[in-house]
């Protein structure tokens, strides 16, 4: 954690990543800067709630120290807030041991306190969920596949806004999606934190099936370093080309 | 902790020892399980007891925090009262956080829904009202208020709260809530808690007494007020319910007041009539046309004549 800042990319995606970079790793590296990657995979109505090909899913979540869920696409808006903030709580937890251990020694964290004592603990990591800003950068797959799963993921944003706004603390989000037809990963909407923003977000979807999640990934969490009122550098962080990926077409 | 899910599966006879105050409890059944973890019912010293288990300590932690502050408000009874908070080791020795609180033995209000009548509908409400009014006096809104976490005591029929999970200090973001009971999910107002927020869920609750109403079905147009003007049984209610939807009761005290102005002023037949209703309702579904003619007439003549008596009197 950062100056009070938690940092967290969401990617929301149906499929394996086939191509570029290998998302796991990438993955990793991004959590070593302290930004969380959470994923959730969205399963089509026929599929079984535990199949092999999500399993990327998971893998790329726990690389990145965030949570997965695997869900269908009428789950999405319960599951896109609760990810969040679960995840959110989680950096904050992380962050309140580390303290801990500062104080009463290297095997301490809150599990180890008596019951008591840990009610204490809850309460400031509460405050903390509750005061702490937030920044959500939401990485959508918009392969041909998730074309009609579109209105479910927009909706689960609008309704992610709408527990993000009930929060003390501030809060900014930025949506990205991949592939496009030209690009492998492409701004939506710049950092903001105002919701009604949202509703003029419509991704034009690519077709083929290619998913290049890891450089995606890669790509779009350049726009974490990017200061805000920082116009020259943000042009670099989006509408990236990777050579390989033209080629494949 | 990245992607599990908090219940924790117990059977019949498991042994549950807290590592710190070293209280001995068995289990007896499930309660209910849900995103939070999983609540049993149990036993120690032949007492029956709620115990409520997770994979997740922070759950345990903050739902026993909420009791314990409601222990130190005197009064009325906000949800069970807390008994014990612990760790045990599970059988393949994993550790777990649970907390032990008082059983509150009786149906949920869910279950109640088939036989409820206008008027108990009223009165629960009421009720409700009250201590929801008291919790909002200590700057707590209830949350996640819905049918499966009102309980009616067998004994006293009392109305009791339980599941402290959605309890959030007023202007905090609603901690828990569910779908259909959520003024955010209906485009109806934010997911900031204030009171309005709860007596929002209780107009919900008083909708789906209304066993035909269209809420699921609604879903997907998101209009509540047309569930609201569609669900008949609950007519006397509708212009509460609605202000309540709306958000425009001063507070839980000001929507009590109006619930029992209606309520007094029942029909004392209304309990009659919504039971003839049902079954009018149940006929259209269940059972061919035929039936449901013979029926619908000897309901008509069964209406004449309540109709008869209410006018002599
Ligand atoms: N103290 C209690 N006494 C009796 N029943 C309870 C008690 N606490 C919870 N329950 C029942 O168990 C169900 C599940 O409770 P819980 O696990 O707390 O919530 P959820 O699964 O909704 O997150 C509740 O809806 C309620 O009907
Ligand atoms: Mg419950």
């Amino acid at each position: 954690m950062n100056k009070g800042t938690v940092s967290q990319i969401l990617l929301i995606t149906d499929g394996c990543s086939n191509q570029g970079e290998d998302p796991v790793s990438v993955s990793q590296q991004i959590a070593q800067e302290g930004i969380t990657v959470n994923v959730i995979g969205v399963l089509e109505d026929d599929q079984t709630e535990d199949p092999t090909g999500l399993q990327e899913v998971n893998d790329i979540a726990e690389a990145g120290g965030g949570i997965s869920r695997i869900v269908y696409a009428d789950d999405l808006s319960e599951t896109v807030q609760m990810v969040t903030k679960q995840a959110m709580n989680q950096t904050i937890q992380g962050y309140v041991n580390k303290e801990l251990q500062q104080i009463f020694g290297k095997e301490t964290d809150e599990e180890s306190l008596p019951p008591e004592t840990r009610g204490e603990v809850q309460e400031v990591m509460e405050e903390l969920g509750e005061t702490c800003d937030l920044k959500v950068l939401v990485l959508v797959d918009t392969s041909a596949s998730m074309q009609n799963k579109m209105s479910s993921v927009k909706e689960s944003l609008d309704d992610l806004i709408l527990s993000l706004d009930a929060r003390a603390g501030s809060h900014y989000f930025s949506i990205y999606q991949f592939p496009t037809r030209k690009k492998v990963v492409k701004e939506l909407l710049d950092w903001t934190n105002d919701g009604d923003r949202l509703a003029k977000v419509f991704p034009k979807f690519a077709v083929g099936g290619i998913t290049p999640t890891g450089t995606a990934l890669k790509e779009a969490a350049k726009a974490f370093h990017i200061s805000m009122g920082d116009e020259v550098m943000r042009g670099a962080a989006y509408d990236v080309v990777d050579s390989s990926y033209r080629q494949s077409l | 902790m990245s992607s599990i899910h908090p219940t924790v599966s117990l059977y019949k006879g498991d042994r549950i020892q807290g590592v710190w105050n070293h209280k001995q409890y068995r289990i007896e059944r499930l309660l209910g399980e849900g995103a939070r973890g999983s609540t049993y019912l149990a036993s120690i010293n032949q007492s029956l007891v709620a115990l409520k288990i997770s994979k997740d300590p922070a759950v345990i932690t903050a739902e026993s925090n909420v009791l314990r502050k409601f222990r130190k408000a005197q009064g009325v009874k906000l949800g069970p009262s807390l008994l014990d908070v612990d760790d045990s080791y599970i059988r393949q020795g994993e550790k777990y956080s649970f907390y032990v609180m008082e059983y509150v033995q009786g149906r949920t209000l869910s279950e109640h829904f088939s036989s409820i009548g206008l008027k108990w509908l009223g009165q629960i409400t009421s009720e409700l009202l009250k201590a929801l009014h008291q919790l909002h006096l200590l700057g707590f809104v209830f949350g996640d208020l819905k049918p499966d976490n009102i309980i009616i005591e067998q004994q006293t029929k009392q109305v009791r709260l339980v599941d402290v999970g959605g309890v959030t200090q007023i202007g905090r973001g609603i901690r828990e809530y569910t779908t259909f009971y959520d003024r955010g999910y209906w485009r109806l107002g934010s997911r900031k808690a204030d009171p309005k927020y709860d007596l929002f869920s209780l107009a919900i609750c008083m909708i789906q007494a209304d066993p035909s109403n269209r809420l699921k079905v609604a879903s997907q147009n998101r209009d509540v007020l047309k569930v609201l003007a569609a669900s008949q049984m609950v007519t006397p209610f509708q212009s509460v319910i609605k202000k309540a939807l709306l958000g425009k009761h001063a507070n839980a005290l000001a929507m009590k007041r109006e619930i029992d102005y209606v309520t007094k002023r029942l029909p004392v037949a209304t309990q009659a009539q919504n039971n003839v209703k049902t079954l009018l309702r149940k006929g259209k579904g269940d059972i061919d046309r035929a039936e449901v003619i013979s029926i619908s007439s000897l309901v008509g003549i069964h209406l004449s004549v309540l109709y008869l008596i209410l006018q002599a009197l």
